[in-house]
């Protein structure tokens, strides 16, 4: 009898070690700014990807551009047992506070694509050097415009991520020795139909204006069919590297005037953050507290890869 | 004397117009130019469809803030439906856009309508409930992303320009503008001189009497909200033309500045009283306004402030003129 029970218990033993599961990933969560911006679906994919790779279980959320919003997510991810939060802090002011809890709580803050200046519990932030990428817009500036050309900006004023594009291409612009004129088409405000008008609105005024910069792809699209209404020759460098970019700068008639682009990497960005977490999760250390990945141009030669 | 000045209170807004224009005139010398004024009344053809179609609706007392986004939506699946046409002729996109305009928007007017007219729900609630889902539905065909790759020809009507000579190789008078006109004389003719129109007018001023009359109220209601939203989807394609892409976030906040170009073009948003016609001068003010500000290189955010502060200006204009009758 004994010995029935004792082998009754080494089998339930035996079988409760394959049928119990196996210690649970760790669950993160991910706060992408926006699901309606491409670039952002673009980091999800590389969070997801890079998630699991590493076994890492993503709980991906929209902050819709909200501070509040975000913030709401940050303390439901922190109630749900999340062992580290991650987010892109495009509401720095609002979302500060809820971070800050997260940290007294013990789960790890992470920023990505936007970050806080306003606390010291990040532990890593990873994103776009935008100045850089607003320099290479000013170099591709400077190489298609002829000396004593105007050039122009499509600005977009609210993004900390636009005003930083703008100030790399402006400091190189300026310090050109083509002498060039630098001619405000506008704040594009993220309307790719306004864009249009003040391109159109600008090329009235200076029929001549040789290239154009703008801070996002939705203003490149909407200068491509100013441009082309008018009958003009300006040539547009994009920044982004969104698939219509690429199309654009491959069609033949199109890529005549959209001839450069700045592109970011959203899918290393995604991937970069969600090493950093997983490396800090296992050995309390990471890379660097800022990872920025540098921007790239892209012309009619490699927009196909 | 008296007639002039009878004229003057009556048709302030034109007044406005061209102080505006001649302002802008005298202070930037592109503006004056034939090529800037062609500009103009092609900036002027989104919000004019818009302005066309929620004139009907703000004169039967409502409202309609869905606008914005049923563009959108519109425009996005005029160019899923037309990059399934890549050898499409002109008239094949001119057909294509139409139609999914009339389709898109038909089916989210008809939407607004049935449930205003058979629920009781209010207009603002009924609206801004297809506006939210009229948006999502936008992102959810094209996955955020923009859809492109659409064919030159697609572009006719949005950005195509006719009569070509050497100084203007692409053409001088933009194509929308005359699409726009021709539409929006339509609109203006079926309220002013049709009994649909008269029917309109009726069951904004007083609902009851109108149904005393005789006047099925729910049907005109239902109707005017299907040709807001066919207005409002007709706006989004031309966008999509223009741009020869489908944008998922274009057209955003657009209700806004035709609610502001209705009203600042007379209509009561107490309902009985507008005109099709009429609210072209208020798209015309905003329009000026935009390009004039644009040349002289004023902040965008002190358009915003000008616009606001003579949309305030209109309407206390308006009531104050309206207590003088009373």
């Amino acid at each position: 009898m004994k010995k029935t029970f004792g082998f009754m218990m080494a089998v339930v033993l035996i079988a409760a070690l394959f049928v119990l599961p196996a210690a649970a990933a760790d669950k993160v969560g991910f706060i992408v700014g926006s699901r309606e911006h491409v670039f952002y679906t673009l980091i999800e994919k590389g969070i997801n990807a890079a998630a699991k790779d590493l076994g890492i279980d993503a709980v991906v959320l929209d902050g819709n551009l909200d501070g509040n919003v975000t913030s709401d997510h940050i303390n439901n991810l922190v109630a749900e047992g999340c062992k580290a939060v991650a987010l892109s802090c495009n509401d720095p002011g609002g979302t500060t506070p809820a971070m800050e809890a997260a940290d007294r709580e013990g789960v790890p803050v992470f920023t990505f694509d936007c970050t806080s200046t306003q606390t010291n519990v990040v532990k890593s932030f990873v994103g776009t050097d935008n100045v850089e990428g607003g320099r290479l817009g000013g170099r591709e500036t400077v190489r298609l415009a002829s000396a004593g050309a105007k050039v122009g900006i499509i600005n977009y004023d609210e993004p900390q991520s636009c005003l930083d594009r703008r100030a790399g291409w402006e400091e190189i612009v300026k310090a050109s020795d083509k002498n060039l004129k630098i001619i405000e088409v506008g704040n594009y405000v993220g309307d790719a139909s306004k864009a249009e008008q003040l391109m159109t609105d600008a090329l009235t005024q200076n029929p001549d204006l040789e290239v154009v910069f703008t801070v996002g792809d939705p203003a490149a699209a909407g200068a491509l069919a100013a441009i082309k209404a008018a009958g003009a020759s300006t040539k547009i460098i994009g920044f982004d590297g969104n698939p219509e970019a690429k199309a654009a700068m491959l069609d033949a008639e199109n890529g005549r005037f959209w001839v450069s682009e700045i592109s970011q990497n959203p899918d290393a960005i995604g991937r970069q953050i969600t090493e950093q977490i997983a490396k800090y999760l296992g050995t309390g250390k990471v890379d660097s507290e800022v990872i920025m990945i540098s921007p790239y141009i892209i012309t009619k030669e490699n927009a196909a890869d | 004397m008296s007639k002039i000045k009878i004229w003057l209170e009556k048709n302030m807004i034109i007044l406005f117009l061209v102080i505006l224009c001649v302002g802008f005139g005298l202070s930037n010398d592109t503006f004056r130019t034939s090529k800037n004024l062609f500009n103009l009344t092609s900036q002027m053809a989104i919000n004019a469809l818009l302005s066309a179609g929620l004139t009907y609706v703000i004169i039967l007392g409502g409202i309609d803030i869905s606008v914005g986004s049923v563009a959108a939506l519109a425009g996005v699946i005029s160019c899923i439906v037309g990059l399934k046409f890549p050898n499409m002729s002109t008239l094949g996109g001119i057909v294509i856009i139409i139609a999914s305009a009339v389709v898109v928007g038909g089916l989210c007017g008809l939407f607004n309508g049935v449930v205003i007219t058979q629920f009781n729900v209010v207009p603002m609630i009924t609206t801004l409930a297809t506006m939210t889902m009229a948006r999502g539905l936008t992102y959810i065909v094209t996955g955020g992303t923009a859809v492109f790759g659409l064919p030159t020809v697609f572009s006719f009507l949005g950005a195509g320009r006719l009569i070509k000579n050497g100084t203007s190789p692409n053409g001088i008078i933009p194509v929308v503008t005359l699409f726009t006109i021709a539409v929006v004389f339509m609109m203006h003719v079926l309220l002013s001189k049709t009994v649909f129109g008269r029917h309109v007018y009726a069951s904004g001023s007083n609902a009851n009497v109108a149904h005393l009359s005789g006047i099925s109220v729910k049907k005109v209601t239902l109707v005017s909200h299907v040709l807001c939203g066919i207005m409002a989807a007709l706006g989004g394609v031309l966008v999509a033309s223009k741009l020869q892409n489908g944008q998922p976030g274009a057209c955003d906040g657009y209700e806004m500045y035709a609610i502001a170009s209705t009203v600042l073009g007379g209509t009561s948003l107490a309902g009985g009283s507008g005109s099709v016609a009429r609210a072209m001068f208020g798209v015309a003010i905003i329009a000026v306004i935009n390009n004039g500000m644009n040349l002289l290189h004023i902040s965008s955010y002190w358009q915003k402030v000008v616009i606001g502060t003579i949309i305030l200006l209109a309407v206390i204009l308006d009531m104050a003129q309206k207590k003088k009758k009373a």
